[in-house]
């Protein structure tokens, strides 16, 4: 587990032992100190503990998916952004806007009803952080990062997606350098929808290639 | 739903202000931390000051050189952003030194326990 995942199970705890009276430990100045911010700022109902709280998630959670997410809908209406993406995705996502990517190299893979594309970390767990967030757990599990090499089909399959025998599937493997994002294919029915509807449409794994992008019914549109 | 409309507030930091990652993803080491993180960005897009005026007193914690307060060794990123936070509150008049420095000691000696 890496430390961000301990520190929000920390800090709930941290929260509960304060209302429930458990053995006092003397906290580190520092400690004190946002302590001290914490209790005086809500106080003054300058702000409050789910505002910090809601905060704190997004940043861990939902930060990046949003950014990848705008990418691929602006593919999927602009057909110039499409070959911009396709020709150079690093460029392409900065054109957005979307930093942090500087030294690294990102590569769009476009699914089609032909090709599909799938991309894992054999070696640690790479993942560009700015367009998708944190990693989903299962991403840098031992079983994923072996299998996908080996059988994509059957990693697929658990994941719910199968596909027919002829359709091509090209696994990926990313590393410091080299990212990817998979740019899914756009569901029917989505003739006529903005771009920020067709963002959400575009979730976390579909961008990894282990789903397709959400129907408008899923999606709840 | 409130998570999405959220996402766009996260203000994105460059260079020596990134914000700290491992393998690329954010990161946060301790729990203090996270409250420290949240509580600069709550006040931000309540509209208690604009982020600007907060990173430029960030820069200027990184720039005064390694946190006296942060063990060798360890990341003193947010140690900064303490120290920035503080500074910007009692400029702002939203705390005075001394009531941060009187509920500090509180927590620190025990006679208060509860953050709420």
């Amino acid at each position: 587990m890496s430390a961000h995942d301990e520190g929000s199970i920390f800090s709930m705890r941290d929260h509960e032992d304060a209302s429930h009276h458990h053995t006092w430990v003397k906290p580190s100045t520092i400690e004190a100190r946002v302590r001290a911010l914490e209790s005086l700022l809500v106080e003054k109902s300058v702000t409050t503990h789910d505002a910090i709280d809601t905060l704190v998630s997004v940043f861990e959670n939902d930060l990046g998916p949003m950014h990848g997410a705008k990418v691929v809908a602006k593919s999927w209406v602009d057909p110039a952004y499409r070959a911009r993406l396709a020709a150079d995705g690093t460029s392409a996502i900065a054109e957005l806007g979307y930093r942090g990517l500087q030294t690294e190299h990102v590569k769009a893979l476009f699914n089609s009803p032909t090709d599909h594309h799938i991309w894992v970390c054999t070696l640690c767990s790479c993942y560009p952080w700015t367009l998708l967030g944190i990693p989903p757990v299962w991403f840098k599990s031992p079983a994923y990062r072996a299998k996908v090499v080996s059988q994509p089909r059957e990693v697929l399959k658990g994941f719910g997606l199968v596909l027919a025998p002829e359709v091509r599937v090209h696994v990926w493997d990313t590393s410091a350098e080299q990212r990817y994002l998979v740019v899914p294919e756009r569901p029917a029915g989505t003739e006529g929808m903005s771009e920020d509807q067709l963002a959400k449409l575009v979730t976390r794994d579909a961008m990894i290639g282990t789903s397709k992008a959400l129907s408008p019914e899923k999606a709840g549109l | 739903m409130s998570a999405v409309d959220a996402r766009p507030v996260i203000p994105e930091m460059d260079g020596a202000l990134a914000y700290p990652r491992r393998n690329g993803e954010p990161v946060f080491d301790a729990p203090w931390q996270s409250r420290a993180f949240g509580m600069v960005v709550s006040l931000h897009t309540a509209g208690a000051y604009p982020w600007n005026e907060f990173k430029t007193r960030l820069i200027d914690a990184i720039a005064g050189g390694p946190s006296s307060d942060a063990p060798a060794g360890t990341p003193d990123y947010y140690y900064h952003w303490v120290t920035a936070f503080c500074r910007l509150l009692v400029e702002k008049g939203i705390l005075t030194e001394a009531e941060l420095g009187d509920r500090e000691r509180e927590f620190l000696t025990g006679r208060r326990q509860e953050i709420y």
